[in-house]
């Protein structure tokens, strides 16, 4: 268990000293300023007024709910967030396999008594953390600055670092996958970015595409596999955030995260299963 | 006992698309005694850091088996009485030699509370305690080398591996690299080196092995290699031919050199007491008589231009 304590704690050190890690500090500044702004640029008093103008014309409008309306806010800023924050996490990541398994470098590390399978743990766990810690950093940066200037404390917004770091860890063990498969960072991204930007949006709107590709019974079947072995990570963000600030509404979450938490698993043993074969 | 022990190991690199299978290692035997200094030697590319990589599991054999400390070939419990230093090694340029070897030193399941000490030590061993705090980017290739080394030793393990620990070091650093080599094997520990640098290697090794083609072709102590087959060589104050006896003729064959010695292949050390005795009663003043050593750089090559004779 030490070897994977070390590692990890090497891959924690690696990527601090990476200018990646740095400019995930900047944009999260910045998304801290910029929510500020938003925040700043509402004028609730005037809104209520407005509102209640209205309200006096048609009785059917309800009451004014401040609360109700920053938690929209708060959720469409969590959505950005949580993708911008997936995005600088996997690519801080994508390189590290590949950086790890050069030539001089692998060597060394397999020379010393730890198990192949722990090296790639511990590779995992330190940059699960070292991104985990930089998305708690940006979330409640956020949250704080947005806060303190409309003036209404919302907890619920912090909850959205649970989706937001389940999709980051399902991305960043495919990442691992790939990224060990191919030796190449390069590719990596590419696969993480499709499948969080394209594949997953589409395969979770599947039964809807489904009659515009002919609706065939196998092309079902392909989809209904592929829905099963890539990350639900559109299904983790957009339905586990507005679940987040609007309970209830995207039904029963515990299906997506159990076959989140399946897929995690189901990766990391493959990019295990690879690793300890392979000749260096 | 042997502290290595190696059987018939087999190594193929599978080719792929436009890239023929590799065999770097071919039935290839040989057993390492504890206690003691073997070079592997051998030009590039045939096959030593593959060797010392199926040693250390960092590849899988195609076919054969070793032991190593008399455990199975492979598993990871023997890795913490083992060092390695690889070749053309790569430390992360961001840490600093004292961070490079504290990561290497929990790795090695040096206890935690043992650390700092066993850091300080090992950087001064190697005459890096200045460069400490330096970021290894900023290394030389000699100080990478000696990073190496120190990295390599910091649990204190019973077999070190090194390949080409000289590499990229200048004169004075090699003869301290070799001092230190001296210093461990005193203190009891197995060490097993690979180098294309014979003439350093004759300096230390208690035993060296020649490999080419993935192929052992020759073993044994480097006195053995070097002395060659029953070959004399004399240098005498005046001529000798007319004095040897008749008698003895039969028994060897001479060839005057270059450098005026005649050299004598005899058929035993009997007769080379014989044939010196002859020219001592026969008054002739003798300046030299020896057996003739060649150099292990000479025997080197004449193996390995046999082989591709062959
Ligand atoms: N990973 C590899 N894949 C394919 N061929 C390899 C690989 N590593 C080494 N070789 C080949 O195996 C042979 C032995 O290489 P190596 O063990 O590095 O030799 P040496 O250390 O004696 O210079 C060479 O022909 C080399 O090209
Ligand atoms: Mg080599």
């Amino acid at each position: 268990m030490m070897a994977i304590y070390y590692i990890s704690r090497y891959t924690m050190r690696e990527m601090l000293s990476k200018k990646v890690i740095l400019t995930f500090l900047v944009i999260s500044g910045i998304a801290v300023i910029i929510s500020g702004l938003i925040a700043a640029g509402i004028d609730l008093a005037s809104m209520k007024e407005q509102h209640e103008a209205q309200a006096a014309l048609n009785p059917m409008i309800p009451p004014f709910d401040a609360r109700t309306l920053v938690l929209q806010i708060q959720a469409n800023i969590a959505t950005t967030v949580a993708a911008l924050g997936v995005f600088l996490g996997v690519f801080a990541t994508a390189s590290l396999m590949p950086s790890f398994m050069e030539k001089g470098t692998i060597d060394v590390f397999l020379s010393k008594p730890v198990a192949r399978y722990q090296a790639l743990l511990g590779r995992f766990i330190g940059s699960f953390l070292m991104v985990a810690a930089n998305l708690a950093v940006m979330i409640l940066g956020v949250w704080l600055t947005f806060s303190a200037i409309i003036g209404i404390w919302e907890p619920r917004f912090l909850l959205s670092f649970l989706p937001i770091i389940l999709t980051f860890a399902v991305l960043l063990s495919l990442t691992l996958l790939v990224s060990t498969l191919s030796n190449s960072s390069g590719v990596a991204i590419m696969i993480s970015y499709i499948v969080f930007l394209v594949i997953s949006p589409l395969l979770a709107i599947r039964a809807e595409i489904l009659p515009f590709l002919g609706d065939s019974e196998a092309l079902k079947w392909v989809m209904e596999v592929l829905y099963h072995v890539i990350p639900k990570t559109q299904e983790l963000l957009n339905a586990h955030i507005v679940n987040v600030f609007d309970e209830g509404a995207a039904g029963n979450p515990s299906e997506v995260i159990m076959s989140t938490l399946a897929l995690i698993f189901a990766y990391l043993g493959g990019a295990i299963a690879y690793f300890e074969k392979k000749d260096f | 006992m042997a502290i290595i022990e190696v059987d018939a190991l087999t190594k193929v690199y599978k080719g792929g698309f436009r890239k023929p299978s590799v065999t770097a290692l071919k039935e290839f035997s040989l057993e390492v005694e504890p206690g003691t200094i073997f070079g592997l030697l051998g030009r590039n590319g045939a096959g030593k850091t593959t060797f010392i990589k199926l040693l250390l599991a960092i590849i899988s054999p195609t076919s054969g088996s070793f032991s190593v400390f008399g455990e199975e070939g492979g598993s990871v419990a023997y890795k913490k009485k083992i060092g390695y230093l690889p070749e053309n090694h790569k430390f992360p340029g961001f840490l600093t030699g004292s961070e490079v070897l504290f990561y290497m030193a929990g790795l090695s399941q040096v206890p935690s509370a043992q650390i700092k000490s066993k850091i300080t030590a090992n950087l001064k061993l190697v005459g890096l305690s200045e460069a400490a705090n330096k970021k290894v980017k900023t290394y030389s290739k000699g100080m990478m080398q000696r990073l190496g080394l120190a990295q390599a030793l910091i649990h204190d393990p019973e077999i070190i591996f090194l390949d080409e620990p000289t590499d990229g070091v200048d004169p004075i650093g090699r003869k301290e690299i070799r001092d230190l080599l001296i210093h461990l094997k005193e203190q009891g520990k197995t060490i097993f080196l690979n180098s294309h640098i014979l003439s350093e290697v004759e300096l230390i090794t208690d035993r060296v092995a020649i490999i080419e083609k993935g192929e052992l072709l020759k073993e044994g102590t480097v006195k053995d290699l070097t002395t060659s087959q029953r070959e004399y060589k004399l240098f005498t104050g005046s001529e000798v031919v007319q004095h040897l006896p008749e008698a003895l003729k039969e028994s060897y064959s001479m060839r005057v050199g270059k450098d005026g010695f005649y050299y004598f292949t005899l058929d035993s050390n009997a007769i080379a007491n014989e044939l010196l005795q002859e020219v001592i009663n026969a008054k002739i003043e003798v300046k030299e008589f020896s057996e003739v050593r060649h150099s292990l750089e000479e025997i080197f090559i004449q193996v390995v231009t046999d082989a591709e004779v062959k």
